[in-house]
């Protein structure tokens, strides 16, 4: 981790669009003078040669001011005691039992046999780290086990509200952890929805509230429409032609499947598996409302601990998690680049119908799976999300009520100016989204750019670069404020980021991963040569980029587009730290302060918020267009 | 070591403390001989100046919670009658932004923190150097003479106790038993059947786990961190905060929570089913939470500052917060409002840990209850 220290760029250059912009309109005064037109060509040449370097510069500008100086002032405090540097809070830890469980022994010299043994007998003591593994485990199994299916049918079927539901995938990303409790309860309590249908049914009803099933089955709810979504972007970009020569060959479709299409999925499907990892590790609030103090994790001492303002020992833990969760990053990262199938076809596979066209089992047995993968599919997902609408128009009495939206439009005319109010959280929510995305996406394109390159050491890099994805949201928090919110001192003056600048500055942070990580593969999959050709017939680096490059692998920024609106959408903990008042509040900002007694303004608000999302999302994926990538 | 602190109520809301909290103020806590910054005429630095605004520090949902927000009148009422301004302050890390603030030498905007409670202020001393919060001289406080001393709960006299909630519990009366005693909620009758919200992190969940303290003791054969097994054997659910508990009872999931004792008030108020909401007194006591006013050491209105403390002391105001907040008041001239008498559970003793009896102790408390309970 970098020391605080002062920012290092002052000239902050403005990103490859708006330098590219800038140029065209120097070619364009340029006129008949042929000298004038060569030097403005290569003026042009030279900014577009540059544009992806100083995209990077402004990028790293921007994590080290909002991210990595503010998160280094957390972290320091558990190496550096009353001045002094020191390992003794790591050791600490990793000698507790409580966290470490019996790898705790290993730490206190204990011989690894020993502690072999008995971390298979059945009283193992994993510790809080060792459980908080091997839940987000299992969390990514079921997310996988729930996220391929829906991959499959999105990618290879055609059917009415497809590309609806494709661009409604990740809704659940938005959405904050107690509405997710209230539609879980009301999907999975004793008197929910699937113990209504099991006990219509005649079976046996079932107790899923409170347990680590809970957890899991939200953590699916939250990652599995991860998983899909990448998958579903890798999966579009598989070339028909390949399947084809596959099968003319004599491949059987279970081989062609196999050898042809499955490999060019894997790095997708286990980016998805490595992001849920990542997230499911970090859990946090869904763990206490949906299962309770017995199952919890790391993320749950953090908050705790910097609750009771014990900074150092929180920052030893996050920085043990984020190790943790780095190298489960750094793992599928290197998987990636040596598994990267090399592709340069257009063509996508046809989409079949949900129809079966004759009665053959090979015709029949997949179409009922998806039959059966859809009801699994409408308790885990749409439910949740279907008992939140109902509960926001549900009166105490059990009938309809407007009251609770009533409630929103009271608290938009009459509410006082320090009082959270709807309209302008939604305003706000919308143009924060808006201009984080704006960033983050030649952010992201830029990081894939220099990730993909060849070069020693590039995936280190690559894994640093999705910090933000892992470090302890809390931490993150108190950073902002020590270090931006704060302010460095130079001579007499103070400078200070915070506002509305710095929430999107903040946003854009947590959303550029993301980009990263679904235009990256592309970048990686891209067959050299066309861009060598490219570069032999004179383009600049960045034209092959945004000539060449992007539009082959446009599903892929997309995605990264849809993700980084969900991030910002759903953002909390950075908005309320950098918030200099109500008037910069969010949506999620505003459902948090109507909880109380009633849940009805609380659940109003998440509905809009939910509504506000999703029409965002049919945006960015009308604008992207259908194109076809790789 | 433990002290245990008792509060009799009777039912026209004035209340006689039997035993004081404060054991031995080093200092006494109604008057001070500092008296650099007072003694001016209020009207001297208001007058003429109807602009004057004062910053007041407190926690979100005291001015932004959809079912019970006193800031909003609150804020009316000081600028009609002070013909001041007041802004509220209300950072998500609620006191810990200004502890953070302070150790970091940072200004510290507002002049007071209005809604500070024991084991907060217990934290503030704890983290800094003690100089975060200055003492208010009471002297120059028409309402200072008429707190009951046995709402004090500050040792050093900074904090002006200003109203108090108790913790008790809420139960489903439609389904479920009254519970009558802490060993009640270990039957099988309850197994499964408990929520309580983490007191690591919810004010809930931290006095409940106090009054278990109380109740029985940190040695012993049978101590409260037994008790907890013993809860917890009896699955009972401990979630992250308040808002989580509640929603699981809202919900109908869990008819047993650890809540107010107010919660009738507000269930009337909603129209709720009050055969739903019905409070239980665990031995016929309430867990108290006290929250007070008090100044930050930066601060320097005076003037404005004291006519707050006075405003929000006097028996009409507090009275308001009581019917709003459905909170006790800590002014013993104040009458109760109606609604409040009749719905909000009086126990016949209150219990509560004052600062004295959780500084030092808190966190270790707080850290043997998470190792006891989280047994991975």
């Amino acid at each position: 981790m970098s020391a605080p220290g002062p920012t290092p760029s002052r000239s902050t250059p403005d990103g490859p669009a708006s330098t590219d912009a800038d140029s065209e309109a120097e070619v364009g005064q340029g006129g008949a003078d042929d000298g004038g037109r060569r030097h403005t060509h290569r003026i042009r040449d030279g900014l577009e040669r540059r544009a992806i370097v100083l995209a990077a510069i402004a990028t790293t500008a921007l994590l080290v001011v909002m991210f990595y100086w503010p998160v280094a002032t957390v972290f320091v405090e558990s190496v550096v005691v009353e001045g002094a540097l020191t390992a003794a809070i790591f050791l600490e830890l990793l000698r507790d039992p409580f966290y470490f469980g019996e790898f705790a022994r290993l730490v206190r010299g204990e011989s690894p046999l020993a502690v072999g043994t008995d971390l298979l007998s059945s009283d193992r003591r994993l510790g809080i780290v060792g459980f908080t593994a091997y839940q987000a485990f299992l969390s990514t199994l079921l997310s996988l086990a729930l996220g391929l299916p829906l991959a499959y049918v999105l990618a290879r079927y055609e059917f009415r509200g497809r590309r609806t539901i494709r661009s409604l995938t990740i809704l659940p990303f938005v959405m904050p952890s107690i509405m997710v409790a209230v539609g879980f309860v009301a999907t999975f309590g004793q008197n929910g929805t699937l113990n209504a249908v099991l006990s219509a049914l005649g079976l046996p009803t079932v107790s899923l509230m409170f347990s680590l099933e809970a957890i899991l089955i939200a953590h699916a709810f939250y990652n599995a429409p991860l998983v899909a979504r990448v998958t579903t972007a890798a999966w579009e970009s598989v070339d028909a032609s390949a399947v084809e020569t596959a099968r003319s060959l004599g491949a059987g479709p279970m081989r062609a499947f196999r050898d042809v299409v499955a490999p060019q999925l894997y790095p997708a499907a286990l980016m998805g598996g490595a992001l849920t990892f990542v997230f499911t590790f970090g859990t946090f609030p869904i763990v206490l409302a949906l299962g309770g103090i017995q199952l919890a994790t790391v993320e749950v001492f953090v908050y705790q601990l910097v609750q009771d303002l014990n900074y150092a020992e929180a920052a030893a833990l996050a920085i043990i998690e984020l190790m943790i969760s780095l190298t489960v990053l750094y793992g599928y990262l290197r998987y990636e680049a040596t598994h990267t199938v090399r592709a340069r076809g257009i063509r996508p596979l046809p989409r079949k119908s949900l129809r079966p066209p004759t009665r053959s089992a090979r015709d029949l047995l997949p179409r009922a799976g998806i039959g059966v993968y859809a009801v699994v599919a409408l308790f885990v997902f749409v439910s949740p999300v279907a008992s939140l609408l109902y509960r926001s128009v549900a009166d105490p009495g059990g009938g309809l009520t407007l009251a609770h939206y009533q409630f929103l439009l009271d608290r938009q005319a009459g509410g006082a100016a320090f009082q959270v109010r709807p309209w302008p959280a939604i305003r706000n929510s919308l143009s924060f989204a808006a201009a984080a995305l704006a960033i983050s996406l030649p952010m992201g394109i830029a990081v894939s750019v220099l990730t993909t390159r060849r070069y020693r050491g590039r995936k280190v890099i690559d894994a640093v670069a999705m910090a933000p994805l892992a470090v302890s949201g809390i931490i993150v928090g108190i950073g902002l404020l020590r270090g931006p919110v704060f302010g460095l001192e130079i001579g007499s003056y103070r400078i200070t980021v915070a506002g509305a600048v710095a929430i999107v500055a903040a946003h854009a942070v947590s959303c550029y991963p993301f980009v990263v990580r679904t235009v990256a593969p592309g970048l990686e999959s891209i067959d050299r040569s066309l861009l060598e050709s490219a570069r032999a017939l004179g383009a600049s680096r960045t034209r092959v980029l945004l000539d060449v490059e992007l539009p082959l692998v446009w599903p892929g920024v997309v995605a990264g587009a849809a993700f980084a609106i969900a991030i910002s959408m759903g953002e909390f903990s950075s908005t309320v730290i950098l918030a200099t008042g109500t008037d910069q509040y969010t949506m999620p900002v505003a459902i948090e302060r109507f909880i109380g007694r009633r849940l009805g303004p609380a659940t109003a608000m998440g509905v809009i918020l939910l509504v506000v999302t999703s029409i965002s999302f049919v945006i960015i994926d009308r604008l992207g267009g259908e194109s076809v990538g790789l | 070591m433990k002290r245990r602190t008792f509060v009799k109520a009777t039912a026209g809301g004035t209340v006689i403390g039997l035993a004081g909290c404060i054991e031995d103020t080093s200092d006494d806590a109604t008057g001070t001989t500092d008296d650099d910054s007072t003694g001016d005429d209020e009207s001297d630095e208001t007058d003429g100046y109807g602009t004057d605004t004062l910053h007041v520090a407190t926690y979100n949902s005291f001015i932004d919670a959809p079912s019970d927000s006193p800031g909003e009148w609150i804020k009316d009422e000081f600028e009609d009658r002070y013909d001041a301004t007041l802004e509220w302050h209300t950072p998500e890390q609620e006191v810990n932004h200004y502890v953070e603030r302070y150790n970091d030498g940072q200004d510290i905007e507002p002049e007071l923190y209005y809604g500070l409670s024991p084991h907060e202020l217990v934290r503030v001393d704890e983290n800094t150097d003690g100089g975060m919060f200055v003492e208010t001289d009471r002297s120059v406080l028409s309402n200072a003479e008429d707190i009951g001393e046995q709402h004090e709960f500050d040792p050093e006299g900074r904090v002006i106790p200003t109203y108090r909630s108790l913790c008790a519990i809420v139960y489903d009366g439609r389904n479920v038993d009254e519970p009558q005693t802490f060993e009640d909620l270990l039957e099988p009758e309850y197994e499964g059947n408990i929520a309580l919200s983490n007191p690591q992190r919810g004010t809930t969940g931290l006095l409940f786990m106090l009054w278990t303290l109380e109740e029985f003791g940190e040695d012993g054969d049978y101590t409260y961190l037994d008790y907890w097994e013993d809860l917890l054997e009896n699955d009972a659910r401990v979630l992250d905060s308040w808002s989580e508990v509640y929603t699981q009872f809202e919900e109908e999931e869990i008819p047993v929570v650890v809540s107010y004792s107010n919660d009738r008030v507000y269930a009337k108020r909603f129209g709720n089913d009050l055969d739903k909401h019905q409070v239980s007194l665990l031995n016929d006591q309430a867990f108290a939470n006290y929250s007070g006013i008090v100044r930050f050491a930066d601060s320097e209105y005076d003037d404005l500052a004291h006519d707050f403390i006075d405003f929000v002391l006097e028996p009409e105001v507090q009275a308001v917060v009581a019917e709003r907040n459905v909170t006790g008041p800590t002014n013993e001239q104040t009458e109760l409002p109606e609604v409040y008498e009749e719905y909000a559970e009086e126990p016949e003793e209150a219990v509560f840990y004052g600062y004295d009896d959780m500084h030092g102790n808190l966190s270790g408390w707080l850290d043997d209850w998470g190792r006891r309970v989280v047994g991975n």
